[in-house]
């Protein structure tokens, strides 16, 4: 039984007041962004157009937020009822996770205010950005959906709730064909450039890559919110929510190591395609190896040993070193090995300004979701509705 | 063992991590960036014997000779068979006889003179251990072939080590194939084997009779620095060997009957007129024979239409004798070679625009081609064709042609076009005077420019070369019809023109983007 | 089946669709809209003197450059287009020789840019060039990923009405019949503007004029699917900084076989989850069902074994009863034999 926090008395704990720092740097230089324009808190040139706030904020948010598809795809249409608890936890991140992105992404825009334009009166479809701005403007709206029994609960709208929940087996699958779209849409979107992206990371495989390496990424972060949650909000936990606790982190972690060789196998299968082989020996063919076998293989067995020894804090460094991988991917295709071929003097460097805006979104989110876990039946059925589900 | 037994997967997982990696590093024989291709000197040969058989397992030998040469003190026998004053060029071995045994020649024989030099103590090649020492791929070599121009070729025919054979009147057949110079088979060697071979065995006979003698290490010879300090013979007389000074080409036609091959009488439709040829001029402005009789060193000083028949035989590769004689990308041509020559800076600055299809108009092929009629005589007799082409040849015009430079007009307002600019001041007598200067003294330009102002043409082009030539403007509008013809619009015409030559002629001042030089600024 | 099986079978599923490379379209090929326009940019022609760049300024009234246009130490290094600057010369050195190169959009027969737009922002006109449309732009920045030659520029320092800029093969003026700005103002004709046909045609007659000076090669005539702005140069390509790797296929037809799976995932999928949910649903009513038996059974069996011991119980309790009456009986009877015997013998008084 893992040690756990007693919830403390006062706000201003040391967690807080750092957040409090965050946020207020982080709307200064909000402010600054909106009235100075992009040039003046990013570091972005006509060669580097998308820096970490597609990079990191985008593609690593979306993927990280799969938890939720993954989570109730596995209770609600293969019946593992045994991962019941976990649902809403994982909708809630995913809930939260989509609606930060679409956040950061205001940021990045640069005609935010014209974000509606591609899905009401200019259509492009012959863009996967397209696609991805269909797909997550309807997921969103899906999680929404799924995400609000908890505030109705809260609220005890008894007719809202019911109709939100008996919406759950089509929403669960609406969600899961729009997560399949959007999240291989993103590694689609870098179809268009391969003259821009190294070989070893480029392939006609990128958007099945995004959505395969995604599944792993929703698992992994169930995990690892789910131990957090254990060690400080305990007290807000239920029962059940205690008990199916273990049998939700050896569960997917099993499924997650299961996925992550298939996706470990896709991946060398895609080098093979093209013959790139001989890039290995190369720097750029270490720094693959070392995503591929630091954070995709090593990863896999950790996990495929932790369901086997039923070793949860082995599952939980698993997981953790899954998210890392997946940050990696991501980050290598967008930054990393992206414009390779341009000389060092003309490769992008974020700003420390646009570093410190994602990590005041991320602190946001992370307020948000707190405050959620803490006022809202997400780790325990709320009292009245025991049973309803 | 269960506290063991964690412990052991993780060994298990790092080690089949790392089989991983070095499978990937090793990347199934991966490019050879990581070897430095290094500049060799001039005797670096590279060892591909075994390509001939296959596939090679390892890169090709990159070996050193003059290191060799000076490791066994000049001991040609060390590892080539010698008889007499012929050393053969292969390693250990007079032939190559298969894959396995030519690998063992070689790395027995080396290996075994490099362990025994080292034990001896002494500084030496790579051993057995070493394999990519030797077998490092290709490399850069400073290497370049030998070309025997005249003066080196008087140096070797006037030499006192190499005498007549008795009975001889000429010393030509100690080198070449050949007894009578008449016979003029001056074939050398078949290939570079046989050419080492032939080159190496007198310098080394010379040497021994310790007269001072030819180079005997590779970059002796190979070496572009090394040939530039050799004594040049100014004056070298011209080398006889039977050849006529004027010879008439004419175009014939291999008949499958016994008839000789010899061009119909006039009264059936005749191949192509006769080229009446200079052969001592030629010969006289160019390095040997090699460079028109391009096979010699192998073939002999054969003509052109022994192998470059009209219809093309294989041993001329197919290639007929019209293409022979015109191609203008090959050197060995006629076109061809003229062409080079209209690529001087000082010829360049016209040539170039005209372009390099070797089609000209007709007046230019009669230049070459005279229409004369074909008599029996001419198709019998050598001598009386070489007389015909030498009249024909000596009647024609040597002088630089003759410009009348009063009438030339000092300086030519520019002015149609001005707008941003003034009116251009263009010195168009200062700058024919400086195209005729380079034509000084040059027969070549002296003959193909003899029409009446061909000069101008350079220029005043498309147009009847006249002394009041047409303007620019009656030819080149404001704007040009791509559709139509690829004519340039005026200010490209004029540009194009002016900026065009100075470049191909490699005039600095006016300097193409110094426009106030050309036409001042408009205020 | 088990789950395992059948996610392995959907991922080899969508693995096998994303390997192909159908294309959405058949064996349509686009060469270009006819009679369209383009430029032919000759490298051995060009001088580096700017007065393009100096023409492109004016006729699209972009604001003044720090440095005046007739300053050549710029070519020393290397430049490329901003948002205010749609096209630039830039000097290379080969063979120890200056070589100059104009660099601007060259208007894709099919644009990367165009395809990218999720906006469609991007046109490709009847007359050849490839216009952007700020009206519509939402700032995100795609196309300037997409484009191979990395020519559209932003106006990062604009906070409110940021927009991409790019050369527009001064579309205006040739709908009015005029040259493009750059090639109107070019004095080498090393710019030659006309119908796209045209100029592939001149450029191989130029090619085949002079051998020796050109190398054999339209850039542009196949490159990305074929663009309007073609070049022909006297030295390799690459040495004047173009990208040879670029390859013959189109933009669009890089993703448009990924994107015609998009709508078959969305005919697909619910079926296969429904059926998944269908599957476990009726796994679990056997489950259920089965269960009950189980109970059933197991409670009927219960009873019986109850009922035997009961029956056994009971029997050994009227055993036991029988025979404890009998017990009594009999020493009910001895005692009643004992007293009878006392109460029958005789009394005696002299018998002592």
């Amino acid at each position: 039984m893992s040690h756990h926090t007693t919830p403390s008395k006062t706000l201003w704990t040391p967690a807080n007041i750092l957040t409090a720092v965050i946020l207020a740097i982080g709307l200064i230089l909000t402010v600054k962004r909106f009235t100075m324009g992009l040039g003046s808190v990013t570091n972005l040139t006509d060669d580097n157009p998308w820096g970490i706030w597609i990079g990191f904020d985008l593609l690593c948010g979306v993927a990280l937020a799969a938890g939720g598809y993954t989570t109730s795809a596995a209770v609600y249409l293969f019946g593992m009822k045994k991962y019941h608890s976990a649902v809403r936890p994982a909708i809630t991140t995913a809930f939260l996770g989509y609606a930060f992105v679409v956040f950061a992404l205001l940021y990045d825009l640069g005609r935010y205010y014209r974000l509606p334009y591609p899905l009401t009166i200019y259509p492009g479809p012959t863009s996967f950005l397209f696609e991805v701005g269909l797909c997550v403007a309807l997921y969103l709206t899906v999680l929404a959906i799924e995400f609000s029994p908890a505030l109705w609960e809260t609220l005890r709208w008894k007719k809202l709730r019911f109709w939100a929940h008996s919406l759950t087996l089509v929403l669960t699958i609406f969600g899961v064909v729009l997560s399949t779209l959007h999240q291989s849409s993103l590694g689609g979107l870098y179809l268009l450039a391969p003259s821009k992206l190294h070989p070893l990371w480029y392939s006609p495989y990128l958007a099945l890559f995004f959505f395969i390496s995604s599944i792993p990424a929703g698992l992994s972060m169930v995990i690892f919110e789910g131990r957090l949650s254990h060690k400080f909000l305990h007290h807000k936990m239920d029962q059940t929510h205690i008990d199916e606790a273990p049998g939700v982190t050896l569960g997917f972690a099993k499924a997650a190591a299961v996925v992550l060789f298939t996706y470990f196998n896709l991946k060398w299968i895609g080098v093979a395609l093209d013959n790139n082989w001989h890039y290995l020996s190369t720097g750029w063919g270490t720094w693959f190896l070392v995503e591929m076998l630091g954070f995709v293989l090593l990863p896999c067995l950790m996990y495929a040993v932790a369901a086997r020894e039923k070793n949860q804090k082995l599952a939980f460094w698993a997981s953790i070193v899954t998210v890392l991988g997946i940050v990696l991917n991501r980050l290598n295709i967008s930054l990393v090995a992206f414009n390779w071929q341009l000389p060092t003097e003309l490769r992008y460097v974020p700003s420390w300004e646009e570093i410190m805006i994602t990590v005041f979104i991320v602190t946001l989110e992370i307020t948000v979701l707190r405050i959620c876990l803490n006022k809202l039946p997400i780790l325990h059925e709320h009292p009245e509705f025991k049973g309803a589900h | 063992m269960e506290k063991g037994r964690p412990m052991l997967r993780w060994v298990g997982i790092l080690c089949v991590s790392m089989a991983v990696v070095g499978f990937g590093l090793n990347a199934l024989g991966g490019k050879q960036g990581s070897i430095e291709a290094n500049k060799v000197g001039a005797d670096l040969i590279t060892i591909d014997t075994l390509t001939k058989f296959g596939k090679l397992d390892y890169p090709v030998v990159r070996f050193e000779h003059d290191k060799h040469t000076k490791a066994v003190e000049g001991k040609c026998e060390s590892c080539h068979t010698v008889t007499g004053n012929t050393v053969t060029a292969k390693f250990k071995r007079q032939e190559d006889t298969n894959a396995a045994e030519i690998k063992a020649i070689y790395h027995d024989n080396c290996l075994k003179c490099h362990n025994d030099t080292t034990t001896a103590g002494k500084k030496s090649g790579p051993g057995s251990e070493q394999c990519r020492t030797c077998h490092a791929g290709p490399a850069e070599t400073s290497r370049t072939p030998i070309a025997f121009d005249k003066s080196l070729h008087y140096r070797h025919s006037s030499s006192k080590m190499m005498l007549p054979a008795p009975g001889q009147k000429e010393n030509c057949s100690k080198c070449h194939a050949q007894d009578k110079p008449e016979a003029r088979n001056l074939s050398f060697a078949e290939n570079k084997d046989q050419t080492h071979e032939k080159c190496m065995s007198c310098h080394i006979e010379v040497g021994k009779a310790l007269q001072p003698s030819g180079p005997l290490v590779c970059a002796g010879c190979h070496d572009a620095t090394v040939r530039a300090g050799f004594k040049k013979v100014a004056d070298v007389p011209r080398l006889e060997a039977g050849q006529s000074d004027y010879s008439l080409l004419m175009a014939t036609l291999a008949k499958p009957s016994s008839e000789s091959t010899l061009v119909k009488p006039a009264s059936e439709p005749t191949l192509v007129n006769a080229v009446p040829f200079n052969h001592k001029l030629h010969e006289d402005k160019n390095e040997n024979c090699s460079v028109c009789h391009h096979n010699a060193s192998t073939k002999g000083v054969i003509p052109c239409s022994q192998c470059h028949t009209s219809l093309g035989k294989e041993e001329g590769a197919f290639i007929t004798t019209e293409q022979a004689m015109h191609r203008v990308t090959a050197q060995t041509s006629c076109v061809g070679c003229h062409a080079q020559a209209q690529a001087k800076p000082e010829c360049a600055g016209c040539h170039t625009f005209m372009g390099r299809t070797g089609k000209n108009t007709d007046a230019s092929c009669a230049k070459c081609h005279v229409e004369i009629s074909a008599a029996p005589e001419l198709l019998e007799s050598k001598d009386v064709r070489n007389n015909t082409a030498s009249m024909l040849m000596n009647v024609r015009v040597k002088t630089d042609p003759e410009i009348k430079v009063n009438e030339i007009p000092e300086i030519v307002e520019i002015s149609v076009l001005a707008n941003e600019y003034q009116a251009g001041k263009f010195p168009h007598r200062k700058v024919v005077q400086k195209i005729m200067e380079g034509m000084k003294d040059n027969s070549m330009a002296a003959y193909f420019h003899s029409d009446p102002n061909a000069v101008c043409s350079g220029c005043h082009h498309n147009s009847p070369a006249s002394v009041n030539p047409p303007k620019c403007v009656s030819c080149h509008g404001k704007v040009a019809d791509w559709q139509e013809s690829t004519k340039p619009d005026l200010k490209t015409a004029y540009h194009q023109q002016c900026i065009g030559c100075h470049s191909e002629m490699g005039i600095q001042k006016p300097a193409a983007t110094a426009c106030a030089d050309c036409h001042a600024v408009k205020q | 089946m088990k789950r395992r099986k059948f996610i392995g079978m959907l991922a080899g599923a969508g693995a096998c669709m994303a390997a192909s490379t159908a294309t959405a379209g058949g064996t349509h090929h686009f060469t270009g809209y006819p009679e369209s326009f383009g430029v032919l940019f000759d490298s051995t022609k060009c001088i580096g003197c700017r007065k393009c760049e100096a023409a492109c300024n004016k006729v699209n009234e972009l604001p003044a450059q720090p440095v005046p246009f007739d300053d050549l130490t710029v070519l020393d290094t290397r430049r490329r287009t901003h948002h205010d600057t749609f096209t630039v010369v830039n000097k290379y050195s080969v063979n120890d020789k200056p070589v100059y190169r104009k660099q601007q959009c060259n208007h894709c027969l099919e644009p990367a840019c165009a395809s990218a737009c999720f906006v469609g922002a991007f046109v490709k006109d009847k007359t050849g060039a490839v216009s952007h449309d700020a009206s519509k732009c939402v700032g995100c920045r795609y196309c300037m990923i997409a484009c191979p030659f990395e020519i559209p520029t932003y106006e990062y320092h604009d906070p409110i009405t940021p927009r991409v800029r790019k050369c527009t093969m001064c579309q205006p003026r040739i709908e009015e019949g005029k040259l493009p700005g750059c090639v109107e103002e070019c004095p080498k004709g090393a710019l030659v503007f006309g119908r796209r046909e045209d100029l592939l045609n001149i450029a191989r007659e130029r090619i085949r004029k002079h051998p020796n000076v050109y190398i054999n090669h339209i850039y542009g005539e196949r490159e990305m699917g074929g663009t309007s702005w073609v070049y022909i140069s006297g030295v390799p390509f690459e040495k004047i900084g173009m990208r040879e790797d670029l390859g013959v296929t189109a933009a669009p037809e890089l993703t448009s076989g990924a994107l015609s799976l998009v709508p078959a995932i969305v005919g697909l999928w619910p079926m296969f989850l429904t059926g998944a949910y269908a599957l476990t649903k009726r796994r679990e009513k056997i489950a259920e069902e089965e269960q009950h038996h189980a109970v059933a059974e197991a409670v009927a069996e219960a009873q019986a074994e109850a009922a035997k011991k009961t029956k056994a119980a009971m029997d050994k309790a009227e055993r036991e009863k029988q025979a404890a009456v009998d017990r009594e009986v009999k020493k009910a009877l001895k005692e009643a034999e004992e007293a009878r015997l006392k109460a029958q013998t005789p009394a005696d008084p002299s018998e002592q």
